[in-house]
């Protein structure tokens, strides 16, 4: 009977390996902290106002250079009632140092957010949930065409709601109301240099006679629009492609060593030992730098399948937990089945189902209209709740029982220590102590790990807390963000390559069982372990002796 | 636009090219479209560099001096001193006396400018803006020119550090250079003080983006505040403030109390504590000066409109009042965004004026 890795590990030899593996995780927080700038930056557009006499009729793009300024909204005098002749337009990005700055598709993303600052006016009477109706034109040009030369890239009509509050002593003219933001667009890539925004806010005065609930109606009185556009920092992709690209080779070797180790086995693979194959396999899904073919394609669609891998690593993982608690219920004779695992996998399936179906009704369909957003309807918003709701709450039910088998792992192990059950078969009692000690160690890991994230986490809170007090200063933990990216994620791949390297069925037999197989120490192994105390031995010194 | 019509051509300048401790850029808020780098009297040699290499942040740079005295004007309308800069009758041009007032005076135009160059940025309107301060940028591996490396690396996301820093070479240059003179050191703390207080009073506004649109990547960025907002703040720093005397020997600044209440005062007031030490927590944000204010009763306000803060406006010397009746629009209809529609109401209109 063979059993894991692990447990024919000296002492020594784990010792080593956990060293080299910290060593490994500083480097990744390091790498992230002091190389990487942070994963994503914003750029502020305060939306200039111009003036159209030709309301929209022409195709005529609006821009700094044809633009009739119109400086303050509330001294001008339209000649229509619909509004359209006002223009609001954003190039971008902005000009900067006197050179003409350009997107680059290292950003990944961009994506829009917008800000409507409504004046408190007596007159023009904001009304809460007013709904907006804005006429978005997006155009594009490329570094070789003219400087004016703008094609269309997409023209929406974009329906938002807008929710103003303003505290009641603030009831002044001039004052303004404090407002949502309103997400405006998002790229799954970012391929032009050179964007520009049009934007019309136009208002059907028959409409809102007729019913005042229609669009733009109760909008209140607009001064300004500022539209932020937030992307991927280019260095934070660089860094972050050439992590996965450097990962993926090592990665897909071990898999392929565990894959190899499993198969040479003279029995079936165990479910344990499967899961552990999915959990590498979908590791390496996650690493596979892809997003190099954005670089050169436009490919839109890289963020919904970084979204779809990262979902699929974490099923798999909270699946693993599940399996791998369940697997080491000693005395359970339903094991290595996954179905007796259903009913809590389902938990995890339906969560994940959940928030698939959130991200490809948000993320797909923005494939086609960047404009599109869940939360702008009744509808979507509702489903949009509905389906966080449903995989916030198989989530919780999922941790609920998951915890629940681990104190059932607990107690059982327990019990079996107590009653000494197995002392009379040596070898089955190595076997009982070996799933004991199997679990303990991935258990200690995991909450290793965990807390590190959490503690990964809070100093990326605090670090960001002091990136944007009062006094901004670049101090030590500035870089925090990136490296609570690029930290937690070597982390992972720390944590299943470790896995995948100490669960794999090991060719060296326990010392002191009766060998059933016959077969040669393998390489791993080598001479000098048999003067070494084992750690198994010594962990469980103190319950056996 | 409200702000351009209000704010009345002053002759400023030539009252304080009399004056020689004072620098007169202020002659720049004048609404005289005519006037030009070169005829604007009192800018210094560099300043009139700047004016000719920058005309597009000038332009901008006087919008917000002039928002600036107006926001001014407005928050002093009620006292006595409405923030005329060439006020006739306190024997000599209010800013030249080192008074709380010239510091408020010195910290919202400085703010103001600052504000205004910085919205100019955030639209886009200004090709010198600059990106802040960058980390040092190691981006050798990407496939770039050099102008856009910095910002395809990490960004450029600062609007409100060009202003500052513009504001700072161009306002403070006079006073920078005769920085051994009290006052120019009140000057340049209070110049400091308003861009530090509209730096700090800036919002924060976060997206959250990761994952299923959740907060495990964010995007964090500071909105600058309505500048209404902010001058009601330093209005406040003005009310609280602090006197201080300049010592001849080292240049070094003194808190002055003027009633030491208990023991730990008094010993403050036996061991002064220079400026440049207190200025860790007290002083960095608070405004100084170092005169006290004239008796601003010596203007004449004769014909001022006092609403109803008449007996301080008037300083006893009476006031009258006039009733007329207006027409006023009342029952207004809204229509988005430059259309009212009202019927039009008469009303009974009470106005003060001092006598």
């Amino acid at each position: 009977m063979n059993g894991a890795v692990i447990e024919n590990l000296s002492n020594r030899k784990l010792f080593g390996i956990f060293v080299v593996l910290l060593c490994v995780q500083i480097l990744f927080f390091l790498i992230g902290a002091i190389y990487a700038p942070s994963p994503s930056t914003f750029m502020e557009f305060e939306m200039i106002k111009c003036h159209d006499s030709s309301k929209g009729i022409t195709n005529e793009w609006f821009h700094r250079e044809n633009c009739q300024l119109i400086d303050d909204l509330s001294q001008f005098t339209p000649s229509s009632f619909d509004m359209r002749e006002i223009v609001f337009v954003a190039k971008m990005p902005h000009a900067r140092d006197g050179i003409e700055l350009e997107y680059s598709p290292w950003f990944q993303f961009l994506l829009g957010v917008l800000h409507v600052d409504v004046e408190y006016s007596e007159h023009f009477k904001y009304v809460e949930h007013a709904p907006l109706s804005l006429e978005v034109r997006m155009g594009y040009r490329t570094k070789e065409s003219g400087k004016n030369d703008w094609q269309e890239l997409s023209s929406t009509n974009v329906s938002r709601i807008l929710e103003c509050s303003i505290k009641d002593e603030d009831k002044k003219e001039g004052r303004s109301y404090d407002c949502d933001m309103l997400d405006l667009f998002e790229f799954g890539s970012s391929n032009y240099p050179f964007y520009l925004v049009n934007i019309r806010i136009p208002i059907n005065q028959a409409a809102c006679r007729y019913n005042p609930k229609s669009p733009n109606c109760q909008i209140g009185k607009i001064s300004e629009l500022r539209l932020i556009e937030i992307h991927q920092n280019g260095g934070f992709t660089l860094i972050w492609l050439w992590m996965k690209t450097l990962l993926t080779p090592i990665v897909s070797g071990c898999l392929y060593w565990y894959w190899r180790r499993i198969h040479q086995l003279a029995r079936n693979p165990l479910l344990l030992e499967k899961a552990i194959l999915a959990l590498g396999l979908s590791l390496a899904i996650l690493d596979f730098p892809i997003e190099w073919i954005s670089l050169t394609l436009r490919v839109p669609f890289l963020l919904l399948v970084s979204d779809l891998r990262q979902g699929l690593f974490y099923t798999i993982l909270f699946s693993f937990w599940l399996i791998f608690a369940g697997e080491h219920l000693i005395d359970d004779t339903t094991r290595n089945n996954i179905m007796s695992y259903r009913f809590n996998l389902s938990f995890i399936i339906t969560a994940s189902f959940a928030l698939l179906i959130y991200d490809l009704v948000e993320r797909g369909v923005q494939l086609y209209n960047p404009f599109y957003s869940v939360w702008a309807s009744e509808t979507g918003s509702n489903i949009a709740y509905f389906t966080i709701f449903v995989g916030a709450i198989c989530t919780v039910c999922y941790f609920a029982f998951l915890f629940y088998k681990i104190v059932k792992v607990w107690t059982t192990i327990r019990r079996k220590r107590a009653a000494q059950l197995y002392q009379n078969s040596e070898n089955r009692r190595l076997k009982v102590e070996g799933v004991i000690y199997r679990f303990k160690f991935l258990m200690l890991f995991t909450l290793l790990c965990s807390a590190f994230t959490i503690l990964a986490y809070f100093m990326k809170q605090y670090g960001e807390a002091q990136l944007h007090s009062d006094d901004a200063r670049d101090g030590f933990l500035t870089g925090s963000t990136s490296a609570f990216f690029t930290g937690t994620f070597g982390m992972c791949n720390i944590y299943v390559l470790l896995l995948l390297a100490m669960y794999a069925p090991s060719h060296k037999h326990y010392k002191g069982a009766s060998q059933l197989i016959d077969e040669e120490d393998d390489e791993i192994v080598d001479d000098g372990t048999h003067t070494e105390s084992n750690a198994l031995t010594t962990f469980l010194k103190p319950n056996t002796d | 636009m409200r702000r351009s019509h209000l704010f009345a051509p002053i002759s400023i300048c030539i009252l304080l090219s009399m004056l020689p401790v004072l620098d007169c850029w202020w002659m720049l808020s004048n609404d005289d479209a005519s006037m030009s780098c070169a005829t604007v009297p009192g800018l210094s040699a560099q300043q009139r560099r700047m004016c000719r290499e920058h005309p597009q942040v000038i332009k901008y740079l006087v919008g917000g001096l002039r928002t600036a005295l107006y926001e001014c004007q407005n928050a002093f309308k009620t006292e006595a001193w409405n923030c005329t800069l060439d006020a006739p009758g306190v024997g000599t041009a209010p800013l030249k006396i080192a008074s709380k007032e010239s510091a408020y005076v010195y910290a919202i135009s400085a703010a103001g400018v600052s504000h205004a160059l910085s919205k100019a940025c955030s639209k886009g309107l200004i090709n010198e803006c600059g990106c802040g301060d960058h980390p040092t940028s190691t981006s050798t591996l990407l496939p770039h020119s050099y102008e856009t490396k910095d910002f395809i690396w990490s960004g450029c996301s600062d609007n409100v550090k060009f202003g500052n820093q513009f504001g700072r070479r161009f306002v403070d240059q006079y006073d920078k250079q005769h920085s051994e003179q009290p006052r120019s050191k009140m000057n340049l703390h209070n110049n400091r003080v308003g861009r530090r207080i509209l730096t700090s009073a800036m919002r924060k506004e976060c997206k959250c983006h990761g994952v299923s649109g959740s907060c495990v990547t964010k995007t964090c960025w500071k909105v600058v505040p309505k500048f209404d907002e902010f001058a009601a703040k330093l209005l406040q720093k003005y009310q609280a403030a602090q006197h201080v005397e300049i010592s001849e020997k080292d240049q070094k600044m003194f808190v002055r109390r003027s009633a030491p209440k208990n023991e730990q005062q008094m010993r403050s007031e036996r061991y002064l504590k220079p400026v440049e030490h207190i200025s860790k927590d007290a002083m960095k944000n608070e405004l100084i000066y170092l005169e006290t204010s004239p008796n601003y009763c010596a203007i004449d306000v004769k014909d001022r409109e006092c609403g109803e803060n008449c007996r301080q406006i008037c300083c006893g010397r009476g006031w009258r009042t006039t009733r007329e009746i207006v027409d006023e629009p009342c029952h207004c209809q809204f229509v988005w965004c430059c259309e009212v529609k009202c019927k039009t109401c008469k009303k009974l209109q009470e106005k003060n004026y001092c006598l």
